[in-house]
């Protein structure tokens, strides 16, 4: 029998924002911990809020009997601590942030009066540990800040027309500032959707991910049912596109490890590498019971049976810059793009509700609403142009593709 | 029970909250957990800001209302606080489910009552890969406020929900079905249900092909026409959107003509459903709230705060994810009336178009969408062959004058797994339904 206690904590301060205004400040305190107990092919698991005791442990020994069968081992010996820091803030230091806060919408509100501001400014700091009598031991955790502002302008008859997001570990006010400002400088100037039935959009990085997670699930390998099946060694991408497990540092708020315990060198794993299909993700159980690679993304609620499925994919940021991968031309850089889904023949289509025209490396005017389709294997393949080794907007890569148009 | 300090609004909602989640996935058990979770969520109010408190320490609530206290500023005159006025002070207790509690069922007995849809789904051969979940939650809350409020209410749900995947061509095609009840012994006896739904989507699977892009008349389903009431609309009711913003007031005015005249849509957490919540997260009482009538804008989603700034009374709409999340202004079940057509009619009168069964997920903002399941082609006025589409969009504001049918059949849905998503709230659980109902000028792709 092996005896595992995994816990969870998180510590928020969180800034509502009304009309530029701070109108809440909202501080969470939230433990919540499981006890898992291995033993004959089962697992039996417990969870509370709150931290874990021993009755708790015994409540997980109880639920062997419930029958749940687990084959795999629960892992062993594995040792690591990380914690990746904020430096510019504490959840401590209520008072700080709050002024810090106060101030950059202050800064907004003045610069731009005909913009309603809305929505949250966090600070977080979140923390996971799983600790066994088999003798590992891992932490971490991790604080960073993000800044989720929707814009409206005071004319618009919209709940809200585009969002000013930031999210880092360290907060820079002249950055975020500087931004915001290339940002609403654009929304506030209307210009017309540029000529060309296909043109690069500019999406944050796991747009179109979507569908490649659904059916790079082993669990849908294995039983069949992938859009994939059969592929798995072929070329069926671009070559500069390539997709994988991402439990590194810079992945804010994934920890090192999965809910089972289990890591990848380097913290990554190659699921599709230069286009081609090299594996699909897997936890202990379908590693076990299908023979694919354990790619660390068991995930589950606390106090749940560990299932594969953990969201912490990437894909592999090319060695040129967002102004590099656009060129000369004109790009569509999207902030809100919502409602569209895949077919089940890898057809998509959504309507875009906000985006910006991007030209010379900036943003330079906002654009009507549009329409984009396309098909996955386009996508990552020959319209695939790349992910931005720079971070120019929302703290984040950009992904670029290029999609066909429809315009009313 | 607690101090509440001076110069102050201040209140305290407890949760309690028992839930099970089964997953049996081709036959076996994959998940089977019955957990208790008791949490806190306190609010202090000192006429300029809510200082807010969720915890799980339930022994430190009285340290935290403290602390909350040291933060703000006391105001003296706190209790002519327009938004503080708006908070109705309901003393009562509404325990609707303690005869039919749903945490003092067995697991096992769920597990059995699971059998026969796992049964219905090892019988297709079609099916390459199928999920039963058995989920249920029966919750209690307890609000008390510096006013006098003191309610205490409980709501549950209980559902199973069947997911399968069919393939055709390495193309999968997702199946599903969810029976959603408020009491266990209403889980029984609806397999037929299930079986009729899988022998539809056999053949649809078989069948389907892309559309043909372009824009159509589309007949709504009930469900279809539910989700289209809480995107296109429902969300454009919820009134902290328009707190502030001189514009949207105007464009909101009450009276204001937003749709066809036989546009009825209303609100409403007293059906009983996933939208039911006899009191919202602010102890104010469930309302019926007309938010269209006969095209006329009729009234809008209020917590106190909302109303006061918008000089309006409360509706029963302030609602929180869970005990981590302070209250906002959320939809509660939202529907469209019934009509006079009968479904026949309303497809009889198009020469060609779309019939939208059902849906994956839907979104509005200023374009609403919605991204079918499963969809057919109208033909002279009959259901012809089955379509794939990626997405159906249409203008908000246009497409409620583009209605010009709705059926006397009329449908109210629970939904199992899921909700609606606001800001970082998500999952919510809310009711939506509605009449067939037939609208013009669609974009389908």
């Amino acid at each position: 029998m092996v005896q595992e206690k995994y816990t969870e904590k998180s510590r928020q301060i969180n800034l509502s924002v009304t009309n530029g205004e701070i109108t809440s400040v909202i501080r969470k305190s939230i433990t919540k911990s499981a006890c898992r107990v291995y033993e004959n092919g089962c697992i039996g698991v417990a969870g509370k809020l709150g931290e874990a005791d021993g009755e708790l442990m015994n409540q997980a020994a109880e639920n062997l009997k419930l029958g749940i069968p687990y084959e795999a081992e629960a892992t062993a010996g594995k040792k690591r601590k990380e914690h990746y820091e904020c430096g510019s803030f504490s959840v401590e230091d209520n008072d700080r942030f709050l002024k810090e806060a106060e101030e950059v919408l202050g800064i907004l509100k003045k610069e731009y009066p005909q913009i309603i501001f809305g929505n949250k400014i966090r600070l977080a700091e979140s923390g996971t540990e799983l600790v066994n009598d088999a003798g590992t031991e891992l932490v971490c955790s991790d604080r960073y800040l993000s800044m989720e502002l929707l814009v409206k302008h005071v004319d618009s008859v919209n709940i809200m027309d585009d969002a000013l997001v930031y999210v880092s570990r360290d907060f820079e006010r002249d950055r975020f500032l500087r931004e915001a400002r290339e940002h609403l400088d654009a929304f506030l100037n209307q210009v017309p959707l540029p000529e060309g039935g296909e043109l690069p959009l500019i999406v944050n990085p796991l747009q179109f991910g979507g569908f490649l997670i659904e059916h790079l699930d082993a669990q849908s390998f294995g039983d069949g049912t992938s859009f994939f099946n059969g592929k798995l060694g072929e070329k069926v991408f671009d070559d500069g596109f390539s997709f994988y497990v991402d439990r590194g540092k810079d992945n804010l708020n994934t920890a090192f490890f999965d809910v089972e315990g289990s890591t990848c060198a380097e913290d990554r794993c190659d699921l599709i590498r230069n286009g081609v299909l090299l594996r699909p993700y897997a936890d202990k159980k379908l590693e076990k019971e299908f023979g694919y690679e354990n790619t660390a993304t068991a995930a589950g609620a606390y106090d749940s049976v560990p299932s594969n499925g953990d969201m912490c994919f990437a894909v592999e940021p090319s060695d040129r810059t967002l102004r590099e991968l656009i060129g000369a031309g004109d790009g569509i850089y999207v902030t809100f793009m919502s409602g569209g889904d895949f077919t089940g023949e890898g057809d998509f289509a959504s309507p875009v509700q906000t985006a910006f025209l991007y030209r010379d490396g900036r943003l330079v005017g906002r654009l009507p609403e549009f329409g984009v389709s396309g098909n996955i294997y386009d996508i990552f393949g020959k319209n695939f142009v790349g992910l931005s080794s720079d971070r120019p907007y929302e703290g984040e890569r950009r992904l670029v593709v290029k999609m066909k148009l429809q315009r009313d | 029970m607690y101090r509440f300090p001076e110069g102050f609004y201040t209140d305290v909602r407890e949760e309690k909250v028992v839930s099970t989640a089964i997953m049996i996935e081709k036959g076996v058990l994959k998940q089977n957990k019955t957990k208790k979770e008791q949490g806190v969520i306190i609010r202090l109010y000192d006429g300029r800001r809510w200082y807010i408190s969720s915890t799980t320490e339930l022994e430190k609530v009285q340290e935290e209302i403290d602390a909350l206290a040291r933060m703000a500023v006391p105001c003296p005159q706190i209790q002519e606080d327009p938004v503080v006025a708006k908070y109705e002070v309901n003393r009562e207790t509404q325990l609707r489910y303690q005869d039919c509690d749903l945490s003092r069922v067995p697991n096992r007995d769920k597990l059995t009552a699971m059998e026969e849809y796992c049964k219905c789904l090892e019988a297709h051969g079609e099916i390459q890969s199928w999920k039963v979940y058995y989920m249920d939650n029966h919750t209690e809350k307890h609000i008390i406020s510096s006013k006098g409020c003191d309610v205490t209410f409980d709501t549950q749900n209980c559902c199973i929900a069947p997911r399968y995947v069919l393939m055709k061509e390495d193309k999968p095609f997702y199946g599903r079905k969810d029976f959603y009840y408020m009491r266990f012994e209403e889980l029984a006896g609806h397999v037929e249900e299930l079986e009729a739904e899988i022998r539809e989507d056999i053949v649809y699977n078989e069948n389907a092909v892309p559309v043909e892009p372009g824009e159509y008349t589309c007949i709504f389903s009930p469900m279809v026409t539910g989700v289209f009431a809480h995107e296109s609309f429902g969300h454009k009711s919820e009134s902290d959107f328009m707190v502030g913003d001189e514009n949207m007031k105007r464009e909101w005015a009450i009276g204001t003509r937003v749709g066809a005249e036989l546009l009825n849509i209303v609100d409403t957490g007293l059906e009983e459903g996933s939208g039911y919540v006899p009191f919202d997260d602010e102890g104010t009482r469930a309302k019926k709230t007309y938010l269209i009538r006969d095209g006329i804008l009729s009234g809008r989603l209020h917590s106190a705060m909302t109303a006061a700034a918008l000089e309006e009374q409360p509706t029963g709409n302030a609602r929180a994810v869970d005990f981590q999340f302070e209250p906002i202004v959320r939809m509660t079940s939202t529907y469209v009336e019934g009509g006079e057509s009968t479904k026949e009619e309303l497809i009889a009168g198009v020469e060609k178009g779309i019939f939208i069964m059902d849906f994956n997920h839907g979104s509005g903002m200023s374009t609403f969408t919605i991204a079918p399941n499963k969809a057919y082609m109208i033909r002279e006025g009959r259901i012809a062959e089955p379509v794939k589409i990626s997405v159906v969009t249409g203008n908000v504001m246009g497409t409620l004058h583009e209605i010009d049918g709705v059926s006397r059949e009329f449908e109210f849905y629970s939904f199992s797994l899921g909700g609606c998503g606001k800001m970082e709230q998500y999952p919510l659980r809310v009711g939506m339904g509605g009449p067939y109902m037939r609208v013009k000028h669609l974009t389908v792709q």
